[in-house]
């Protein structure tokens, strides 16, 4: 699902967009797929809706009642395209709102437990980055890399140990982004980060006591594979950025990346195990994707079963779980698979 | 209302795990959560029915990056009306 007026002002003419779509959905015959842009006519005969996050949502759920359940939405475009939902924030800090596509996931309005899978794949103002998105595929390597700041090693072992092995999970620091080798991230099947990161930098940070050193810039991404998991504060966010100031979208922009997970605003996760938070979502997402889950069903998941533990663990969702919940979006294409 | 000395514990106690934080006054918030109804029907779990009251100790320090960017580290300490430590949570 897209806007083609929004679209077109952000990447140009659409036709090859089109025509690729048209061979994504041969492509993936297995999965019945339809395309419509939600602000003109379509094959559904629903209104138009206009670029209004409310608006879509009741255009998905009209089109859910007219052609049965949706298993899975697939977003085209940026926040100027397709917005996200700003949800008031469950937690004190300084985010004003969280930055959200779970509505676009709930069948109800209750919003923290997902029904569908939704990704997005967001624009990032060139066509050929979306027409990548929809063309890639998964080359096993049965190898992993991950990055944790040093202050909160024990917590992303706990996290590693599902994908790889903790011995050689880089720490930062002393690993940092001067001494990164850009290899490291090449011929892997997931990469796994928990560091910090900000909305204003273009990079994410490690932590060892007052140090907080350049742990991974945009540059230090040359030839990465496998999938993105990123447990830093703002790691998916790309309100007008470009894969030239947003790590995420340079690591979309890589032909073998098949997906990116990552916060859109300020995350959490507890310093040491058990997983909370981010580290458990994530953890249970490798756990879904390493069982030949789709990314998106993984996702889906993931955010299912971490709801539920929090539930079992405490009782109830407090307000940065409630906020985990909602901030943790996928980007790329839900139907591949990893294994 | 939860006891100054209970504060005062776990300001200690979190001065002492994370140094960074030593020095930190919490900004101590009272939270009442209702039965999350909806929550539980969706998990498919029995629906709780009573009000937890929990406290949320949030120490609040600025940083400043490697490259001079700045941001607020957060560590939010969730506790029972006792004070004992539901658990810990730090902003990535």
């Amino acid at each position: 699902m897209s806007s083609k007026s929004l679209l077109q002002k952000e990447v140009g003419d659409l036709k090859p967009l089109v025509e690729e779509i048209e061979r994504y959905k041969k492509r993936n015959k297995n999965y019945e797929i339809k395309f419509v842009f939600f602000d003109e006519d379509n094959i559904f005969s629903i209104k138009p809706a206009k670029k209004k996050p409310k608006e879509i949502r009741v255009f998905i759920n009209q089109i859910e009642k007219k052609w049965g359940n949706i298993q899975t939405v697939l977003i085209i475009g940026g926040d100027r395209v397709v917005p996200f939902y700003r949800l008031p924030n469950p937690c004190d800090d300084d985010d004003a709102s969280v930055l959200s596509d779970n509505p676009y996931a709930s069948r109800d309005d209750d919003f923290l437990i997902p029904e569908r899978v939704c990704a997005r794949i967001p624009d990032n103002k060139r066509i050929d980055f979306i027409i990548k998105q929809l063309n890639k595929s998964f080359i096993r390597f049965d190898k992993s890399f991950g990055m944790s700041a040093a202050v909160w090693r024990e917590a992303s072992k706990n996290v590693y140990k599902q994908i790889g092995d903790i011995k050689e999970l880089k720490i930062s620091p002393p690993t940092t982004s001067e001494n990164f080798n850009s290899d490291w991230l090449e011929n892997k099947d997931f990469l796994y980060f928990n560091l910090h990161g900000s909305a204003v930098s273009e990079n994410w940070y490690g932590q060892q006591g007052n140090e907080y050193p350049v742990a991974l810039k945009p540059s230090n991404i040359s030839s990465a594979t496998g999938f993105v998991a990123s447990e830093a504060c703002y790691g998916a966010y790309i309100v007008n950025k470009t894969e030239k100031n947003a790590l995420s979208l340079r690591f979309l922009d890589q032909q073998d990346i098949i997906g990116f997970c990552g916060s859109t605003t300020i995350a959490y996760g507890p310093p040491a195990p058990p997983s909370g938070e981010a580290d458990l979502i994530v953890k249970y997402l490798f756990e879904y994707l390493k069982q030949g889950l789709s990314v998106g069903e993984a996702f889906k998941n993931a955010k299912v079963d971490f709801a539920r533990k929090m539930v079992r663990r405490h009782g109830f969702l407090d307000d940065d779980d409630q906020k985990t919940l909602l901030q943790f979006v996928l980007y790329g294409d839900p139907l591949l698979k990893l294994f | 209302m939860i006891e100054k000395k209970i504060i005062e514990k776990i300001t200690k106690e979190v001065g002492k795990q994370f140094p960074e934080f030593k020095g930190v006054k919490p900004e101590v918030n009272e939270k009442k959560i209702p039965p999350q109804k909806e929550v539980y029907k969706k998990l498919s779990l029995e629906v709780s029915r009573e009000t937890r009251t929990v406290f949320n100790f949030r120490f609040v320090k600025k940083v400043r990056m490697a490259d001079n960017v700045r941001m607020n580290k957060i560590l939010i300490v969730t506790t029972d009306k006792l004070g004992q430590i539901i658990k810990i949570s730090q902003s990535k």
